[in-house]
């Protein structure tokens, strides 16, 4: 059974204070507005603070936030390659960490594991791939680390958004950016980048249709890059929340653009007096 | 267009072992690790065999074969063992400084040295130091190549050539991987089925079937590959011919260009993703022994 | 996963073979390999299952222990998954090897499961807050020839049907000390009931279309896959997209497209997935017996429309010439000529051919100890399991149907 190796846990005795907190069970409110003044069943994805070349010592690093989820990426690298095989003659390798902070999420630690951050860095890899353009970088490889600060849902997606900003930051050439969204399926109607109290899993009603989706996009190639899905649903939900997902992307991808550019601008040397 | 899946309990196997062809007459010799072959001094010792204070013993599990004075086991399942003349089909696994590495089912890897091969633009052009940079042009890793076995080195490696027309890289195909003993030795191991596909039996187990080639001459120095689509027809061949080798060997009939033939033609009655049903395969395998038993005796 | 070296021109022609719909093999891009499923094979476990899936083969074994809930759902059990990659599979899984894979597989399951339906964890509850069932699962891969989601979720569905928890008797003492009884009759068991538990289906896009149970060879040619856990209801629990490609939108939805079914297909309607069912309860009739194929038990059908395009249409041949005896094992009518008379009692699976009444069944029903083949089994629990009290099962059944190919 897989354990969780990496951190130190308090004593085995120690629990979380939120179990003993007698609050009714909050479920999520079937309709009307959101907790955060957000309207259901539209696409309408929290404002985001981007900025790019944060950590001066990488070589490209993004910081993101929404809502109150914060993430910070940094991207180092190209590198020589450690492992030699044939078929890093014709490609270079990407490499992606994605890690929580044991105070970013409400309780210390302990509902993530260690095996599910394994699996949210393979997401991420394999959302970032196909956007690389690896045939340029022949026996190289390149690390991004993820960072989430704070956890108030949506991590995976905002990651995702993070790590392509990095790698853009860093000068690595990229065919287009990626741009991650999240989707909460709660029966018949969907609540787009959910926060965390949204997304948690304890809290799905018993239903038809409860699940949840993330997909990572490029859009200026139209193509998905990644694609997760968790709960049960139907296909016709499935792939409207698809489509849900990708215009949530592209209501991103101004914002992102334009927080690009600035930096840099502001890394640009100033024009020549000619 | 409807899906098919084809789920079942585990079948009973039949135990009834189809009869090899080339049964000699009397009982096979078999041995195992550790059993006495003969006592008798007077022979010579050949593989699979050990001297244990005088007594002639096995060290692999096999068919005792006698040539005159010579004893050897031939161990029933066994890694391809090359001889100098053997026509094999390998894979490129690496591109090494004037030579590649070239995997065909044995112990080692077998070499292939660029000296050996057939450049484009004739055999007559001599090694530049140019090529040796360009090696991977011409074959790259997971490449495949028909070649003759040249010699063999004293540690058991092999060393291949491809210095003539009829063999060098190989275009679009399906590789088909089998025991090296099931191959029978012949005079040739390329062939131009009726059926309408080509195939090349490789010593080490290796076999490549592809649709024949039209009316351009086989090799254009080996290294030029066409990627155009092949036809609907070529491939159902194809197909049929892979699954009918998967069924030969799986009930380990002697592979050669008869038998492969006549299993294409005792197939056809059968869709094609049905051969590799397990009754179907034992139906199929039956059919074709009563067939070489009669044109053959 | 292990992978093959192909060159580039075989790379071509499995591409456009594809294109054409005719595979290395034969197949059609959504055939699937043959397959067979053994269960009740480890006699150590709970319950236990094999899945031969063409050259794939998986063993997958569930162990019931008690212990303590999860503090966030104290009235309910739950499931621990763990896949090994062992080296005996392929030589790339030695040492460490093995290792991603196994957590890529194992958390593809937590999330395939991690839903409120497929299993019904509130079964598993003893008492509340104090006890509990927990399922180890375990899935060993012995050979790996593609396909590996498939064939473990196929697996795991199969064992879980096999799983018999026993039945525990809590009783307060003196004290309040509660005390733990096993009831001592190995034959009185909780089983699960696995009408919900999803099974998956691996499209792998290689060129302009997508395959169903793709080989190595087919993976090595494809950039990425998507993965769909669907259940018999029609609803898709887990969708991930693997690989490190990308895909078009537009083939996503195809691939999920709910494909409607031909109204020329005769004469089953199209199942989508598989149904371990309970034994002989007359269907409910959705199932037509135009040809009197329709088996007794149970055909659970969803509205025609619903037929979640790539799942597990499973078809039961029907074998109309299959005598009475061989319904046991009816898997073709050929098939059944090769069979040698069945010496072993091992139920694991019963296959009913087509039985215009249940009543025929009933009657050769002492034949069945004799009926049934399995490689390895424990003959105790096979015989007990035959002679059911009405609620138990005759053994498992899972209904496959083949469909009249169209």
């Amino acid at each position: 059974m897989p354990t969780d190796t990496k951190r130190v846990r308090g004593p085995e005795v120690s629990q979380s204070l939120s179990r003993f907190i007698c609050k009714p069970e909050t479920t999520l409110p079937s309709d009307g507005t959101r907790a955060d003044g957000r309207n259901r069943d539209q696409v309408d994805v929290r404002p985001v603070f981007v900025r790019c070349g944060l950590v001066s010592q990488a070589k490209g690093s993004a910081y993101i936030e929404a809502g109150n989820t914060k993430l910070i990426c940094c991207v180092y690298g190209p590198k020589e390659t450690e492992r030699k095989d044939e078929t890093d003659m014709k490609c270079g390798r990407l490499f992606a960490d994605m890690r929580f902070a044991p105070f970013s999420c409400p309780e210390r630690g302990s509902w993530i594991q260690g095996s599910q951050e394994k699996d949210l860095s393979l997401m991420v890899l394999e959302s970032l791939q196909p956007a690389v353009c690896l045939h340029k970088y022949p026996r190289s490889q390149i690390d991004v680390n993820v960072m989430v600060l704070e956890n108030n849902g949506s991590a995976l997606a905002h990651a995702i958004t993070c790590a392509s900003l990095a790698l853009a930051d860093a000068g690595i050439e990229m065919y287009d950016l990626v741009l991650g969204c999240s989707i909460r399926q709660d029966g018949a109607s969907y609540l787009i980048d959910p926060t965390f109290l949204e997304e948690s899993g304890s809290n799905w009603a018993s239903g038809e249709n409860q699940g949840s989706l993330t997909v990572s996009f490029l859009p200026s190639l139209n193509q998905i890059s990644g694609l997760q899905s968790d709960g049960e649903m139907g296909e016709e939900t499935l792939t409207a929340g698809v489509r849900t997902c990708i215009e949530g992307c592209y209501k991103l991808y101004p914002v992102i653009q334009q927080a690009l550019v600035k930096a840099v601008r502001g890394a640009a040397p100033p024009p020549s007096e000619s | 267009m409807a899906m098919a899946v084809d789920m079942r309990l585990p079948t009973f196997r039949s135990d009834s072992r189809s009869v090899s062809l080339f049964d000699r007459k009397g009982s096979k010799d078999l041995v195992v690790p550790g059993d006495v072959i003969t006592t008798d001094t007077g022979f010579m010792r050949g593989h699979g065999t050990y001297l244990d204070d005088d007594n002639l013993t096995a060290s692999v599990a096999g068919e005792v074969e006698r040539v005159d004075k010579l004893i050897c086991v031939k161990p029933l399942k066994t890694r391809f063992n090359g001889e100098v003349g053997d026509v094999v089909v390998g894979r490129i696994t690496e591109v090494q400084q004037k030579r590649w590495k070239v995997e065909t089912n044995s112990r080692l890897d077998s070499v292939l040295l660029l000296s050996s091969v057939n450049l484009p633009g004739g055999e007559l052009r001599r090694r530049c130091a140019e090529d040796e940079l360009t090696m991977r042009s011409y074959l790259q890793e997971g490449d495949l190549i028909s070649a003759e076995v040249q010699s063999v080195y004293a540690d058991g490696a092999l060393l291949l050539h491809t210095r003539s027309l009829k063999y060098g890289k190989l275009g679009q195909g399906v590789l088909v991987q089998i025991s090296p003993s099931l191959i029978k030795r012949q005079k040739t191991h390329f062939h131009h089925l009726p059926c309408g596909a080509s195939i090349i039996l490789g010593n080490n187990g290796f076999v490549w079937l592809y649709p024949t080639p039209g009316q351009q001459d086989e090799e254009a120095g080996g290294f030029f590959t066409s990627l155009e689509p092949i036809s609907l027809s070529d491939r159902e061949v194809i197909s049929r011919l892979r699954n009918c080798l998967l069924a030969l060997s799986a009930h380990k009939v002697l592979l050669y260009d008869t038998s492969v033939l006549y299993c294409y033609e005792v197939s056809l009655s059968q869709q094609v993703k049905d051969i590799l049903k397990p009754e179907v395969m034992e139906e199929i395998v039956m059919m074709t022994q009563q067939k070489l038993v009669e044109h053959e005796g | 996963m292990a992978t093959v070296q192909l060159s580039e021109a075989e790379k071509v022609y499995v591409l456009h073979g594809i294109r054409d719909d005719l595979r290395v093999d034969g197949r059609s891009c959504e055939d699937y390999r043959h397959m067979e499923i053994e269960t009740d094979v480890v006699s150590n476990t709970d319950g236990s299952a094999k899945v031969t899936l063409g050259h794939t083969a998986v063993l997958v074994g569930i162990k019931a222990e008690m212990g303590k809930p999860r503090p966030a759902q104290p009235a309910e059990g739950y499931m621990e998954f763990f896949v090994d990659c062992s080296a005996n599979a392929t030589p790339e899984f030695e040492g460490r090897g093995g290792e991603e894979l196994g957590m890529e597989l194992t958390n593809t399951l937590y999330r395939v499961f991690n839903n409120k339906r497929s299993v019904d964890l509130a079964s598993l509850c003893i008492s509340p807050g104090e006890h509990c069932w927990l399922l180890y699962v375990d899935v060993l891969l012995l050979q790996c020839d593609g396909n590996l989601y498939d064939g473990i979720s196929i697996a795991i569905k199969a064992a879980l049907f096999n799983t018999k928890i026993p039945k525990v008797l809590i009783t307060e003492g003196e004290d309040g000390v509660t005390e733990i009884e096993l009831s001592d009759d190995p034959y009185d068991c909780v089983r699960l009931s696995v009408d919900n538990v999803p099974c998956i289906v691996t499209l792998c896009k290689v060129g302009p279309r997508h395959v169903v149970d793709a080989t190595l060879q087919e993976k090595a040619c494809s950039v990425a896959s998507l993965i769909m856990a669907v259940t018999p209801a029609g609803t898709c629990t887990c969708m991930r997209k693997v690989g490190g490609g990308s895909l078009d939108p537009e083939s996503i939805f195809e691939m999920t497209e709910v494909r409607g079914h031909d109204p020329g297909a005769p004469p089953f309607p199209v199942c989508p997935s598989f149904f371990l069912l309970p034994p002989p309860v007359p269907l409910s009739s959705s199932s037509p017996s135009s040809s009197s194929s329709s088996p007794s038990s149970f055909f659970l059908l969803p509205p025609p429309l619903a037929l979640p395009f790539l799942l597990l249409l499973l078809f039961l041949s029907p074998s109309s010439s299959s005598s009475s005896s061989s319904f046991l094992l009816s898997f073709s009518s050929s098939s059944s000529s090769l069979l040698p008379p069945p010496p072993l009692a091992l139920s694991s699976l019963l296959f009913l051919s087509p039985s215009s009444s249940s009543s025929s069944l009933l009657s050769p029903l002492p034949l069945l100890p004799l009926s049934f083949l399995l490689l390895f089994l424990s003959p105790s629990s096979s015989s007990s399991s035959l002679l059911p009290p009405p609620p138990l099962p005759l053994s498992f059944l899972l209904l496959l149907s083949r469909c009249v190919d169209i």
